[in-house]
């Protein structure tokens, strides 16, 4: 064979690849999904609605896992590696993530980066403190309550934030995440509605929970918090405390008691035996308690809240 | 000699020309996509968010080019100047411990005693965009100060165009599973045998570096870290007891005593509802000159250390996690015709029951480099947490050893911790 024809057989299947990758990249690219890790099941749930199917997510933390109290894997560095967007609850909740984002180094998704997103940035911060506090105040965080994806109405707060990652990352697709998030609010908005309707008949009573963590909630719904389990945040609940508790609760006349999930409910169990009151026992993650998604959880909440409060 | 035709057939023609389509639209399309990209102006920020907030985007941020330094981690937990501290001051923090001490060993000269082991200040911030200082400094019990670490972390350094990590300073070095950890970080008051025998009395430490590759593995974690170190402190004589019934064996560890090299790959995957880790270590270098009673180097030997471990950790409902681990090492010395191997391990199981207690089991057995005979021991732990880093703890040991056969011990543990305190990924 002449050498002519084999450089231009050479040119020719050169050409061939060359148009073959270029065309299974942009088709490979047109499909590929923007990879997505939070640190909670619930900033996962919400990233669903606004990403649709456009997004593929995962939660460093699982469902019924405390989220004080993750412990950082070298399995989710990986996932934040690999990642186009990093959801963080913050307010100093999530701090062992730091640990998992410094062994990731991608800095796509490190503060700064455009797939960064603290979801708690444009909150309305609920018991932020305003005296100096140590460990004698227990679990507190210096930021304020970081427990503010229980608010419906945050929560909508929170998929504007990961509206504005996402079309930044993705800006081809930037209508569809504006679509998806604006009819997320919507439906939250209606659903409100509807939880503020059910809740509204208990509005200015008052519940017991086992951990400081409704404040954003109980705000929505007009609801107040009569005391804790726990005697200080992140404190284990004392036979001395439960029984000041009871006696108080008995004083004032508040029967209602919220356990999340996770907890035990021997505590709960026996404010109520004393009290004569009721325990409602409400999911503390999406993915618990048959919950599949935020508005799922939400209303379990509600009906959980509804309960206790009856 | 050749001949380019510059007559060619219409069939050809077309063909070249289509294919000059199809390139010059390959080359095109991506461009003509990126500015129909443009996307449309952000809607408004909800009515529930905080207006006082930093103000949302606007406009798409483009992400760094490579190579740009990014900023530091700001929240607080990872130092510098987050957590509500917002004054140009480190990272401070103190933890100590307290150790009592019962067994049925009379030789035993810390045996019924109270005490306090250890304090460790800590002082850690940012001093440059991804540049982070780490210093431990150990009040001991017994009197005497000294730096136990200070390392400057260089968190993202181009190595022949791989991205990396580099740690200089005195550091723990990065060998076996548990090296890096401090005490006050231990699931356990006495650390296994085989890790006091062959590695360290508590960690391997040496002033020198370390760079840290994260391979790219897709969704399997792998990532290797290779150091250089030299002795951190003298190296005491190592003595070898002539009667081992005479005082209870306290290994030197390795021995290293003078420079050393390490090298540890850890490799871990989502596997069976949790996580499964594995690493390899391996430590070289030359050791110190001793004698045994039969015999012995006549030079300083060359110490390699070779280590295999295996962890398995699963979370369950609340603050609840299994923990499952195995660790086998192998020390070998060598010096002309002499040779030394010895080896030992231990497996361990941790369970959190809840926030606040935790349960641990282990069995440890090993050898020692530098004397004969073997420990065989088992552990009971229990763990009672106050907050994250206020706890105590009890560890009940039986087991045999060289100098004793049929030893109790019962460690009790205090440890406090005050203030914002951070380490590295384990």
């Amino acid at each position: 064979m002449e050498p002519v024809n084999i450089l231009r057989r050479a040119v020719t299947a050169a050409t061939r690849l060359w148009l073959t990758l270029a065309i299974a990249g942009s088709v490979s690219l047109a499909h590929a999904a923007v990879d997505v890790v939070t640190t909670t099941p619930e900033l996962a749930a919400i990233t669903r609605e606004v990403g649709g199917n456009l997004v593929n997510v995962a939660s460093l933390a699982k469902p019924n896992q405390d989220y004080h109290k993750v412990e950082a894997k070298p399995t989710d560095v990986v996932k934040v590696k690999n990642a186009d967007v990093f959801v963080r609850v913050g307010l100093d909740l999530d701090m062992w993530a730091d640990a998992v984002m410094n062994a990731a180094r991608n800095p796509k998704v490190q503060p700064g980066g455009a797939g960064y997103v603290d979801a708690g940035r444009l909150i309305k911060k609920r018991e932020v403190p305003g005296t100096n506090i140590s460990g004698a105040s227990g679990d507190i965080h210096v930021f304020g309550n970081p427990h503010y994806w229980l608010s419906p109405g945050d929560a909508k707060v929170i998929a504007y934030e990961i509206d504005l990652a996402l079309r930044t990352v993705d800006p081809k697709n930037a209508a569809t995440y504006d679509a998806n998030y604006g009819r997320f609010s919507a439906e939250l908005t209606r659903r409100i509605a509807g939880w503020k309707a059910d809740l509204a008949p208990y509005a200015g009573k008052a519940v017991v929970a086992y951990h400081d963590e409704w404040v954003y909630f109980l705000g929505d719904f007009g609801i107040k918090a009569f005391g804790y389990l726990e005697p200080k945040p992140g404190i284990a609940p004392s036979g001395s405390h439960i029984s000041s508790l009871i006696a108080a609760m008995k004083r004032d006349g508040v029967k209602a008691v919220i356990i999340p999930s996770i907890y035990p409910t021997r505590f709960g169990d026996l404010v109520a035996k004393e009290t004569g009151g009721t325990v409602a026992v409400v999911p503390y993650s999406v993915g618990s308690r048959g919950t599949t998604d935020y508005i799922s959880y939400m209303d379990a909440i509600v009906q959980g809240f509804k309960k206790a409060l009856k | 000699m050749f001949h380019f035709r510059s007559v060619r057939s219409p069939k050809h023609v077309r063909t070249t020309l289509l294919a000059l389509a199809l390139i010059a639209g390959a080359w095109l399309a991506p461009r003509v996509v990126r500015a129909q990209d443009t996307p449309p102006p952000p809607p408004p920020p909800p009515e529930e968010s905080d207006p006082s907030g930093t103000p949302p985007l606007t406009t798409p941020m483009a992400p760094p080019a490579p190579g740009t330094p990014l900023p530091p981690s700001p929240s607080g937990g990872t130092t510098g100047g987050g957590g509500g501290r917002y004054l140009l001051l480190p990272d401070i923090s103190l933890n100590g411990i307290f150790l009592g001490h019962l067994a049925n060993d009379h030789r035993d000269s810390l045996r019924d005693r109270f005490r306090l082991d250890q304090a460790e200040l800590a002082v850690q911030s940012y001093v440059y965009p991804q540049v982070k200082l780490d210093s431990f400094i150990v009040f001991a019990g017994e009197g005497g100060v000294s730096v136990e670490e200070g390392y400057l972390t260089f968190q993202n350094v181009s190595v022949a165009r791989l991205p990396m990590s580099a740690v200089v300073g005195r550091r723990k070095v990065s060998f076996g599973r548990v090296n890096q950890l401090h005490p006050h970080s231990w699931l356990y008051t006495v650390q296994p045998a085989v890790l006091s025998s062959l590695v360290s009395g508590e960690s391997l430490t040496g002033d020198g570096a370390y760079l840290s590759y994260l391979l790219p593995t897709g969704s399997l974690f792998a990532q290797l870290d290779l150091g250089l170190w030299s002795q951190s402190e003298q190296t005491e004589e190592i003595t070898v007891p002539n009667d081992p019934t005479s005082q209870i064996i306290l290994s030197p560890g390795a021995g290293f005593a003078d420079k050393f090299g390490t090298a540890r790959l850890l490799l871990a995957r989502e596997a069976l509802g949790g996580s499964l880790e594995f690493g390899a270590s391996v430590a070289g270098g030359r050791g110190a000159q001793y004698s045994l009673a039969n015999g012995g180097p006549t030079e300083r030997p060359n110490i390699l250390l070779l280590g295999l471990d295996l962890t398995y950790r699963r979370a369950g409902t609340g603050a609840s996690r299994l923990l499952l681990r195995g660790e086998y090492l192998q020390h070998h010395q060598k010096d002309g015709g002499f040779r030394r191997t010895v080896d030992g391990y231990y497996l361990f199981a941790d369970q959190r029951i809840d926030a606040f207690r935790s349960i641990g089991l282990r069995y440890d057995s090993t050898r020692f480099p530098y004397a004969e005979g073997h420990q065989r021991d088992i552990s009971l732990i229990g763990t009672q947490q106050l907050t994250e880093a206020t706890l105590y703890r009890i560890q009940l040991i039986h087991g045999d050893r060289p100098d004793k056969h049929g030893f109790d011990e019962i460690h009790l543990e205090l440890i406090f911790g005050v203030g914002p305190h951070t380490h590295n990924l384990e």
